[in-house]
């Protein structure tokens, strides 16, 4: 297996606390891996630290054999890591179409074709070109949700962290968002991350596992052998693993 | 839809152009002079500030180096309007990025106070010795009107109504290819992008676009803009005098010009300019000094009680960059 | 020669002064994270409170100091509740109205007393202190201004009210979880910011024996540069700063002249902008 990303005794600490502390592990082309861990274990620290919103501490983040520890997110981003955003980002007064049309006019997204088709084709994927014309503050929540994907698409980006996409959504919600998902990485090629503290949906399309409990890694490997794991059922102790 | 916005801006142009014709007196086709360098004033601030929200104070530094520049020109080298105004403009851009770009990099309200930091600075300078006698103190650098050897020929009569018609007429020329300028950046994805800094910077720059450089590029013609219309304001008042950076006489102008027309509308400022600009005159005779007081209230009012239109005219806007 | 001990006098002094101006600044820009540009015009208004209620309406120096600082505390929280809280949302915005209220209170001290300078007496005498001549008004500031940092910083530290001042600066949403009206505590912090500018007007004026309807823009101009130059967000950087600014100025307008005083830490300002723009203590953005 091709490994597209490296991550090397990662660690960032806010004010004494810990956030993330000597984390390593690796993603490999093509794949889905969950990152999974309670609420605070420092998921969305990692996810900035990679994507170079926050600059770590110590370690480093190694892209297709490339150091691109402390780049800054546009550099980042247009080496063709995307992400989503816990709380959903958006452009509220831009039109839906124009806060795809961001992505799509970075260099990397006009790579291939013009920014405007990019922007569209993004928006007919996600069902969201009914959507063009409305500012993106008036969509639903699920439907901010999509825009998220849509500007995932925009960018082209081969490498994508998904934090908490199902966050807030109905089941029915989220299985539309699965089988978004399942088409970027199976018809798109995009190897894919999934930050949630939920397993259930991670369960059915994750191939493998990283399990961070108070900014440390406590487990990796297969998701049915996370779930028998000790530590990782005494982190989740309590918390409802399985709902 | 797009041919009549192109229609309604010919007709405007047209009328704008048959004004002097109307049989004005001179004071008012020297108010509508003014009122359009302030038009452009403010769409060259609303073209970086009002799209991206870096509020720049300083915007009135930009024009003063403008206006110094050509001033300068004059006064030591012999230096042609018509040639100074264009440097003048480079002048302004260039002093800008200089000092600017640093603080391209701070945030917000951070960014604000340190723009504001500069034409207050220069206002000071200027009035202190020994830079009082290079730029002329309180009462600035005498320059002559951009066509002063063509009124020179005409008879005394004649010369007088020529100099505010002409005035008119070259203010309305760079009102009218700053506007088209302004609102080419602004209508364009590369406006859509500086709206997006305006709105999320950090979800601009994880879309992989560098904000830096986009700033950068709509502050360089914000500055150009400004600084030309600087250096034709000081010809057309014929003294470079620090007043141009001062918050009151130029400043809370612009910010009212802006927000009355629109903030991020960039072509709001086309009309809003008149208004300003002729209240401002008219309540010189009826209030007297109460009337600066009155626009600072009128401006506070606006932005109080219409902040969301001026929101919605942000989007309208936005759609229209989208060639609908 | 520089009369260095003199020169560190006046250093301490309006370095206390520029302190308790800039505080009163950055409180506000903590609890509301807007910059409020007004805050000049509060000193304006006590300065000219202070001088009506003194040398004209016959009140002790001492019983006009006091006067006149509570409508200030007033006049504060009404520029808040007028430009600040309806806009508070937008940063931007609050730029805009707080300039424009500062300009309607510039131009109302200005029409009712004009632009010229109004004098006010200083406090006669002086010690003699190691060889350098103290003036007594100078004794005042540096006693009463280090009472004002240090009553605030207790302030801040010991009481309830500090506490839901400092929980504001870190969260609006959490003051409200712990059972705070954060909206309630920015009017407070409006009242102390306003009286800061007005205790450092007061201690100004007679050192300066003059006021002008100016004299609060000044302060605020010499307040960005102190806040830019300290690190932006930084309190002790700021009060650091108000030293380092007032140093300059003193040793500028000893060793050329008082003009260039104006202008020598601007030019500082404008450069450290250039080439440090987060400021000699600021975090890196």
């Amino acid at each position: 297996m091709e490994e597209i990303l490296r991550v090397e005794g990662l660690s960032k600490s806010f004010g004494g606390i810990e956030a993330v502390k000597d984390v390593s592990f690796s993603v490999y082309r093509g794949e889905v891996l969950g990152l999974i861990g309670p609420n605070g274990s420092g998921k969305t620290t990692l996810v900035n630290l990679v994507t170079g919103l926050i600059k770590p501490d110590s370690g480093k983040v190694v892209y297709k054999g490339e150091d691109i520890t402390g780049l800054k997110p546009h550099v980042i981003a247009n080496k063709g890591i995307a992400r989503t955003f816990q709380q959903t980002k958006h452009f509220p007064y831009l039109p839906t179409i124009a806060n795809v049309l961001v992505p799509s006019m970075s260099p990397r997204g006009r790579r291939d074709g013009s920014p405007l088709e990019k922007a569209l084709e993004s928006l007919v994927f996600t069902g969201l070109l009914a959507e063009a014309d409305v500012p993106a503050g008036r969509l639903t929540h699920y439907q901010l949700k999509l825009l998220e994907l849509a500007r995932v698409m925009a960018l082209s980006p081969e490498l994508v962290f998904l934090d908490e996409v199902f966050g807030g959504l109905s089941p029915s919600e989220i299985e539309k968002v699965m089988e978004l998902l399942e088409y970027l990485n199976k018809g798109r090629g995009m190897t894919l991350v999934v930050i949630e503290h939920k397993l259930r949906y991670l369960m059915r399309m994750a191939d493998r596992v990283v399990v961070l409990s108070y900014g440390r890694k406590i487990f990796e490997g297969k998701p049915e052998e996370a779930v028998k794991h000790k530590e990782v059922i005494e982190a989740y102790l309590g918390r409802g693993v399985f709902t | 839809m797009r041919y009549k916005g192109a229609a309604a801006a010919l007709v405007l142009a047209a009328g704008m152009f048959l004004l002097p014709r109307a049989g004005l007196g001179v004071r008012m086709l020297n108010s509508l002079a003014i009122a359009n360098i302030f038009a452009v004033y403010a769409l060259s601030f609303d073209v970086f500030s009002g799209t991206t929200l870096y509020l720049n104070l300083g915007h009135t530094f930009i024009i003063g180096i403008g206006a110094y520049t050509t001033a300068l020109l004059w006064r030591m080298k012999g230096v042609k309007p018509y040639i100074g105004i264009p440097i003048a403009g480079l002048a302004a851009m260039a002093v800008g990025i200089l000092v600017f770009l640093p603080s391209l990099r701070l945030r917000g309200a951070y960014f604000a106070i340190a723009s504001l930091m500069y034409p207050i600075a220069l206002y000071r300078i200027s009035t202190v010795s020994p830079f009082s006698m290079i730029l002329g103190g309180e009462g600035g650098i005498p320059v002559p009107h951009p066509l002063q050897s063509y009124l020179a020929e005409l008879p005394a009569a004649e010369a007088r109504r020529a100099f505010y018609t002409t005035s008119y007429y070259m203010s309305l020329l760079l009102l009218l290819a700053s506007a088209a300028a302004a609102y080419k950046i602004a209508y364009s994805s590369f406006g859509v992008v500086l709206r997006g800094i305006g709105q999320d910077e950090e979800l601009v720059e994880a879309s992989g676009v560098n904000t830096l450089r986009y700033k950068l590029l709509a502050f360089m013609a914000s500055s150009y803009i400004a600084g030309v219309a600087g250096a034709l304001h000081v010809h057309i008042l014929m003294a470079a005098s620090p007043e141009i950076l001062a918050l009151d006489t130029t400043l809370i102008p612009i910010l009212s010009i802006v927000v009355l027309g629109g903030l991020g509308t960039v072509i709001g400022p086309l009309g809003a300019s008149y208004i300003t600009i002729l209240a401002y005159e008219y309540l010189w005779g009826v209030m007297g000094e109460l009337r600066s007081i009155a626009f600072s209230l009128l401006l506070i009012a606006l932005i109080v009680f219409k902040p969301e239109g001026l929101i919605y005219t942000l989007y309208a806007k936005a759609r229209g960059a989208l060639g609908r | 020669m520089i009369p260095v001990p003199t020169l560190f006098l006046y250093t301490i002094l309006y370095g206390f002064v520029y302190s308790i101006f800039a505080v009163g600044f950055a409180l506000i820009f903590g609890v509301a994270k807007v910059a409020n540009v007004a805050h000049g015009a509060f000193y304006t208004i006590a300065a000219y409170l202070y001088y009506v209620l003194w040398l004209k309406a016959g009140l002790s120096p001492v019983a006009a100091a006091v006067a006149c600082l509570p409508p200030t505390a007033l006049t504060g929280v009404l520029v808040g509740e007028l430009t600040i809280r309806p806009v508070l949302k937008a940063p931007v915005s609050v730029f805009v109205t707080t300039l424009a209220a500062s300009a309607v209170i510039e131009e109302v001290v200005r029409i009712l007393f004009s632009t010229n300078p109004l004098p006010v007496p200083t406090i006669r005498g002086s010690y003699s202190f190691l060889g350098v001549y103290v003036p007594k008004a100078g004794i005042l500031v540096v006693a009463l201004g280090l009472a004002a940092v240090a009553l605030l910083t207790l302030l801040l530290d010991k009481t309830m009210l500090g506490l839901f001042i400092r929980a504001t600066a870190e969260s609006w949403d959490e003051v409200r979880i712990i059972g705070g009206d954060p909206l309630r505590v920015f009017r407070v912090s409006m009242a102390l910011s306003a009286l800061y500018a007005g205790i450092a007007a007061v201690l100004l004026s007679p050192l300066e024996m003059a006021i002008t309807p100016y004299g609060g823009s000044l302060q605020l101009l010499k307040a960005f540069a102190i806040v830019i130059l300290g690190g932006l967000g930084s309190i002790a950087g700021s009060i650091a700063a108000s030293f380092i600014f007032s140093f300059i100025e003193q040793a500028v307008s000893f060793l050329f002249m008082a003009n260039y005083a104006y202008i020598a830490p601007l030019i500082l300002v404008v450069i450290m902008l250039v080439i440090r723009p987060r400021g000699l203590f600021g975090e890196e953005a």
